[in-house]
């Protein structure tokens, strides 16, 4: 098999993040090339730098044994690149074959020939099993369907080369069988393809070889013979846990949520939270480990009410909190702290002490009757940008003005301080730098002190592992086990995360092993 | 100490400005549209200089100038409130025009049907009759939007063409008054044409519920017995712009500081300006949207449909056609020049109202037409808007954003030092 | 009532339908374009007027109603790229240019006038100044079908024009790679872009096409079916153009459909007001808006609205 494209010490930084770092990387002729890694380990970085969606500080890209320049997308659709994002780039209310054909010159410009372009599509759709009706309109297909449209349109441009990112996230197993086949049709035909994934499973099944990415470096690349999936979780998580939060042992105290059989759909249509049951308690924190994408996000917000429950039920402190407002679900003693602080934590163009109040600024003493009170806002945001060290010129400063890390204090600010009975915390330190993060940590560890049952949903096993006190493990919307956190091990967290097995407490018996996990960490 | 608090009073009065309005655009965007304008005269053969000296004197020149101006900007002045609070909480209310024609023929009929109310009740029956009307249309697109995802600039849109037809037809309506026709038919009953008039107008609203000016404020007793013998006041008396001044640039003064009040220190306000910055991020907090975007509308469209009112119970007394141009559209630019605040919404109606003012001066004295007028009002909204616009992109660029906070930390450093210090 | 119903039968009034619904075709058609490729078009009112104050200036001062056509059209664009250069390249709210443009465009259509047949001293021109207007063109044998002929085939040649540009307009949109790019443009901007559409030109060329046809749409009312200019002479059909849009919901057939029942409104009023009928014309008037609103509703979500229209495309930095 002959090289087909060679990376050689790709390196891209963002603003304070190393993505790549010296990554080299070789695609032969005819492989599916599995890039395998954790969230933020830089493998669509690295794809993007391929695609010309991002130039890379410095490195070589050789395509065909020739050095290339990609400065845009246009440029590696020239060459015979194509990449398939997580988020399709489809026009919703055209046909396949307009999309397929879309900015391609016709074959009597100006004219469209859409009879012979549906053909072709027929065609391609007979040789790789991609069959797809070309006069349907993209908005009326399934998301299996619309990834199928995505294909054909690199296929159309004579790609060579197929990147798919995450693919199997938006996909039905029925419909990630089918996509297996799909490949394997396009691999007869000489093309390559290079495959994002975190899923060990998809990795061995199949795939050539395989490249594990870990903090934007290359750990190795294996051939699958020369490999198996316990080697690989290794590869991809194996690290020693460096960070010990100074945590003291509480006895967990009564239950404060409990979520039964929990189901809900997320914003693709597809079921993103399934069957989900768990418990946490007062002074415990129950972290949700999981690669992103794997519905802990969804989970977050159906327990905080953004989201409708499907099925199952959430109680909290004895009350039913299935499907109530977020308004009523505030009103239960609950905060929050959302994965996105911009987009739902904070009021960005509002002032500091308006964010703080956000949540309580129609009750007293921040409002009498229609009218909210200056002073007692005042008297407040000025202790809370204290006591909790929000550094800020002064409270009638707009949030978009500070650093992520002081926007995410004015959030926690504003949560924490109502002493709550019950914190969701979801993904709390993300973006933030080493000494946000610790805060965010120790602010955490004192909610959990003065009482609160906290649920802590992270992406980062490192700070699941140093803060919680239980851990159920989330893969594809499931829960795949509870672990008692003191002495977890990560690599069999790490096989849960990458869907490679079940805890023998599993979530067969929801109910019966979570009390049994809870027991035994306490 | 003093240079432990030195920079953090700075920051704050910047602070205050942040959250109050940015006066730099719209004062350089009026100066650019004055700068082109006067380009255009020059090529015209008129001079730039006495054509502006002349839009000046006939905006503020004399007594009279003064009263036209004010006259001119107070409907303004409402629309663009209506914009402002709907625009701040996300509905982007275009159908102020249709709204003020509403208020107005609602206040009018409420006028010309009441005669014999007592002044007091009739002026706030006229005011509540302008408000409901203009609520009311506001309600319907904010249902769409609320409920059913509609975008609101088409339906206000299309309402405002619906209700200028509305308008027109009810000119044309006989109203049935007291005393010439006691057919109180269906159709009648939004009849508003004096029917003892050849054309489509209607009759003077009962003369109680005209606002008062400040002549007749003068001509009070109290007054009378206090500066009865000076001669100020009786060359006031005589000053015949004293008796167009009426309460109503008063009541828009008094509009602006409540629409200030109910957006940035009641509840209301707070829930509305949330859902205006991130619908996602107020529902999140607990905010229910829907209702907001209805309060909200409701508000809007009451400020516009008493812009109508202002218009008839302080100037006209009555309606007819096109009694009233363009004050509604006008309101949206009224409002983003002002960047959407209360005051900033006062000061560009003021500024319009005095261009409109001094237009007829200009063209008497210089031989500008009046038309000049409308290419100098364009330009500056087309800067003002282009201003704010580029200034919210650079927002997004981070630059200002890193360097604020980095400063912010900067200070606080120093401020930890000092601290230090002085321990 | 029978008064009424008589106007039904005069060929008058059917001309005078044809007549009415050509420029708010006209301008439909460009503006149609423009808002499938993402700009919603509210500057039309515009470019309508400075295209009326641009056919009388080219026809009065050069007695040639070509020129004037001409003029019209690249008034049309004048705002057109005004609009193009705020909307498209800064990125500024489109209703408040539009509002701001419109304004702009009812004085300096004005002050062009007075320009033009006062030689800049300004004065106030007291007398109504005729100018060549267009000819009707009487198509040979159609023209000579009783009644059809009369309406249909004895025009000016902006009529023919205008429903001609219909099926034009329908077929760039789905016919061409041109009108794929616009529509994409219109629907995904981002998708067009990473497939090597330029979005922005792509929206400077459907708003130039919108002036021009705006621009002929003005010409049409000052020198088509009139000989003389008054200000504000187009009163809010660029805004009827748009509400015939909104009623086809965004495509060629209905936007026609739309301009037709304003037109036919429009003839029907004026009919009535010729003829001093004493019926509430107004309700004529309305008719089509109500019509349109309720269309609205009932198309609830599905209604077409490019989804990428009133939004400035920005691309990511990298």
């Amino acid at each position: 098999m002959t090289e087909l494209l060679r990376l050689e010490k790709i390196c891209k930084t963002f603003p304070g993040v190393v993505a790549n770092d010296h990554v080299d990387l070789e695609i032969k002729k005819g492989e599916i090339h599995a890039l395998l890694g954790e969230n933020g380990a830089g493998k669509t970085t690295l794809m993007n730098c391929v695609y010309g969606v991002y130039r890379p500080n410095s490195g070589k890209i050789f395509w065909k044994g020739q050095e290339v320049e990609i400065h845009q997308a246009r440029d590696a659709i020239a060459l015979g690149i194509g990449m398939v994002h997580q988020h399709f780039m489809l026009v919703p209310p055209l046909t396949v074959a307009e999309n397929v054909i879309l900015g391609l010159p016709t074959r009597h410009e100006p004219f469209l020939d859409l009879a012979s372009v549906e053909e072709k599509i027929f065609e391609s759709g007979q040789k790789f099993h991609l069959k797809v009706d070309p006069k349907a309109r993209i908005w009326q297909l399934p998301v299996g369907i619309q990834q199928r449209v995505e294909i054909l349109k690199a296929l159309y441009r004579d790609a060579e080369l197929l990147i798919l990112d995450e693919p199997t996230a938006v996909l039905t197993p029925q419909e990630v069988e089918e996509l297996f086949l799909v490949l394997e049709a396009l691999t007869e035909h000489g093309l390559s393809i290079i495959f994002i994934t975190h899923k060990l499973e998809e990795v061995m099944r199949s795939c050539n070889r395989v490249s594990v990415l870990r903090d934007g470096r290359r750990v190795d690349t294996l051939a699958i013979e020369d490999t198996n999936p316990q080697l690989l979780a290794k590869m991809m998580v194996g690290r020693e846990v460096l960070l010990k939060a100074d945590k003291t042992d509480l006895p967990p105290g009564e239950v404060v949520l409990s979520v039964k059989e929990l189901s809900a759909i997320g914003g693709r249509g597809l079921p993103a939270v399934k069957n989900v049951s768990f418990e946490v308690r007062r002074n415990e924190i129950f972290g949700i480990a999981g690669v992103d994408g794997n519905g802990q996000t969804e989970l977050g917000e159906t327990i905080s009410g953004l989201l409708r429950a499907t099925g199952g039920k959430v109680t909290i402190s004895g009350k039913d909190a299935t499907n109530k407002t977020p308004f009523d679900i505030l009103n239960m003693g609950v905060a929050v702290i959302p994965p996105d602080r911009q987009k739902l934590g904070l009021l960005m163009n509002f002032a500091v002490d308006e964010n703080l109040i956000a949540k309580s600024y129609w009750k007293p003493p921040f409002s009498k009757s229609i009218f909210l009170r200056k002073k007692e806002i005042d008297k407040f945001s000025e202790k809370a940008i204290k006591d909790f060290n929000i550094r800020t010129p002064g409270p009638e400063i707009q949030v978009k003005l500070l650093s992520g890390g002081n926007q995410q204090k004015v959030v926690i600010a504003r949560e924490l301080s109502k002493n709550p009975d019950l914190l969701i915390a979801s993904q709390p330190t993300r973006g933030l730098d080493v000494s946000a993060t610790e805060y965010v940590h120790k602010q955490l560890l004192a909610a959990r002190e003065a009482g609160a049952a906290i649920l802590f949903i992270s992406t980062e096993l490192e700070e699941i592992l140093s803060l919680s006190d239980r851990i159920g493990v989330i893969y594809e919307g499931e829960i795949m086990g509870i672990l008692p956190g003191k002495g977890a091990n990560i690599l069999e967290i790490g096989e849960m995360m990458a869907g490679l097995r079940r805890s023998n407490t599993g979530s067969e018996q929801p109910k019966k092993e979570a009390e049994n996990a809870s027991e035994a960490s306490a | 100490m003093q240079a432990k608090h030195q920079p953090r009073k700075q920051n704050l009065w910047q602070a205050f400005l942040e959250k109050s309005f940015n006066i730099t655009i719209p004062v350089v965007a009026i100066l650019a549209a004055f700068a082109i304008s006067g380009l255009l005269i020059l090529g015209w053969g008129s001079n730039p200089i006495a054509a502006y000296k002349a839009i000046f004197q006939g905006a503020f020149g004399s007594p009279n100038a003064i009263a036209t101006t004010l006259t001119r900007m107070t409907p303004l002045v409402f629309t663009g409130l209506a914009v402002a609070y709907g625009y701040k909480a996300g509905f982007f209310n275009v159908g102020a025009e249709g709204q003020l024609y509403m208020g107005a023929l609602a206040a009018t009929w409420v006028g010309v049907t009441f005669t014999n109310w007592p002044g007091w009740l009739l002026v706030i029956a006229c005011f509540l009759a302008a408000s409901l009307a203009g609520a009311f249309l506001a309600l319907i697109p904010a249902y769409l939007k609320a409920k059913r995802g509609f975008n609101e600039v088409l339906t206000t849109l299309l309402f405002n063409y619906i209700v200028m037809q509305f308008f027109a037809w009810s000119l044309r309506i006989d109203h049935p008054m007291a005393g010439v026709d006691e057919k109180w038919g269906l159709v009648n009953w939004f009849g508003i044409k004096d029917p003892t008039q050849p054309y489509p107008k209607s009759a003077f609203v009962a003369e109680q519920s005209w606002l008062p000016s400040v002549n007749s404020f003068l001509k009070t007793g109290f007054i009378n017995s206090i500066f009865g013998g000076t001669h100020w006041y009786q060359a006031s008396l005589a000053e015949p712009a004293l008796e167009r001044i009426t309460l109503a640039p008063l009541l828009a003064v008094l509009g602006v500081i409540i629409v200030f009040v109910l957006m940035f220190k009641t509840t209301i306000g707070f829930r509305a300006r949330a859902v205006g910055v991130s619908p996602d991020a107020a529902r999140a907090m607990g905010i229910n949207v829907s209702k907001t975007i209805l309060v909200t509308a409701l508000i809007s469209g009451t400020l516009a449909g008493l812009a109508g009112a202002m218009e008839i119970l302080g100037t006209q007394h009555r309606v007819m056609e096109r009694f009233l141009v363009d004050a509604g559209f006008t309101g949206i630019p009224v409002a983003l020049i002002g960047q959407l605040h209360p005051v900033g919404a006062w000061l560009s109606a003021f500024f319009f109202g005095a261009l409109r003012a001094g237009a007829n001066r200009m063209q008497i004295t210089t031989a500008v037409p009046v038309a000049m007028v409308y290419v100098i009002q364009a330009l500056t909204i087309l800067f003002a808007i282009a201003g704010t616009t580029i200034e919210l992109v650079s927002y997004f660029k981070k630059s200002r954003m890193t360097s604020l906070s980095e400063r912010a930390e900067e200070e606080r450093l120093s401020l930890e030092n000092n601290e230090v210090l002085d321990a | 009532m029978l008064e009424f119903l008589g106007i039904f039968t005069t060929v008058e009034f059917y001309i005078a339908v044809v007549q009415m619904t050509t420029p708010i075709l006209l301008a439909a058609m460009g503006g149609l374009i423009a808002e499938r490729s993402g700009i919603i078009p509210f500057g039309m009112e515009g470019m309508m007027l400075m295209g009326t104050v641009g056919g009388v200036i080219g026809s009065g001062l050069t007695d040639r109603v070509e020129v004037g056509l001409l003029l019209a059209m690249l008034a049309g664009v004048f705002i057109a790229v005004l609009y193009a250069i705020m909307a498209v390249s800064v990125g500024a709210n489109q209703v408040v240019t539009a509002v701001a443009l419109n304004m702009g465009a009812l004085g300096l259509s004005s002050l062009l006038y007075v320009l033009a047949f006062a030689g800049g001293k300004g004065e106030v021109i007291e007398d109504v100044i005729r100018v060549r207007a267009m000819p009707l063109w009487k198509i040979p044998v159609l023209g000579e079908i009783p009644f059809i002929g009369k309406v249909l085939f004895n025009q000016y040649p902006l009529v023919y024009l205008a429903f001609f540009m219909a099926p034009v307009v329908w077929f760039i949109l789905y016919r061409t790679s041109w009108g794929l790019k616009i529509r994409a443009v219109g629907e995904h901007p981002h998708a067009a872009d990473t497939v090597g559409i330029h979005v922005l030109k792509v929206r400077y060329l459907t708003l130039i096409v919108c002036g021009m046809l705006a621009g002929l749409a003005g010409a049409f009312l000052s020198i088509g079916a009139f000989n003389a200019w008054q200000e504000n002479m187009t009163s809010g059909r660029g805004f009827i153009a748009y509400t015939s849009i909104v009623f086809g919901r965004w495509e060629p057939i209905g936007a026609f459909l739309g301009s037709f029942l304003f037109g036919a409104a429009d003839a029907l009023q004026l009919r009535m007001q010729t003829q001093n009928i004493q019926v509430p014309f107004q309700v004529m008037v309305a008719f089509p808006y109500i019509v349109t609103v309720i269309v609205l509703v009932l198309s609830g979500k599905s209604a077409k609205w490019p989804a990428a229209s009133g939004e400035a495309f920005k691309r990511e930095s990298k």
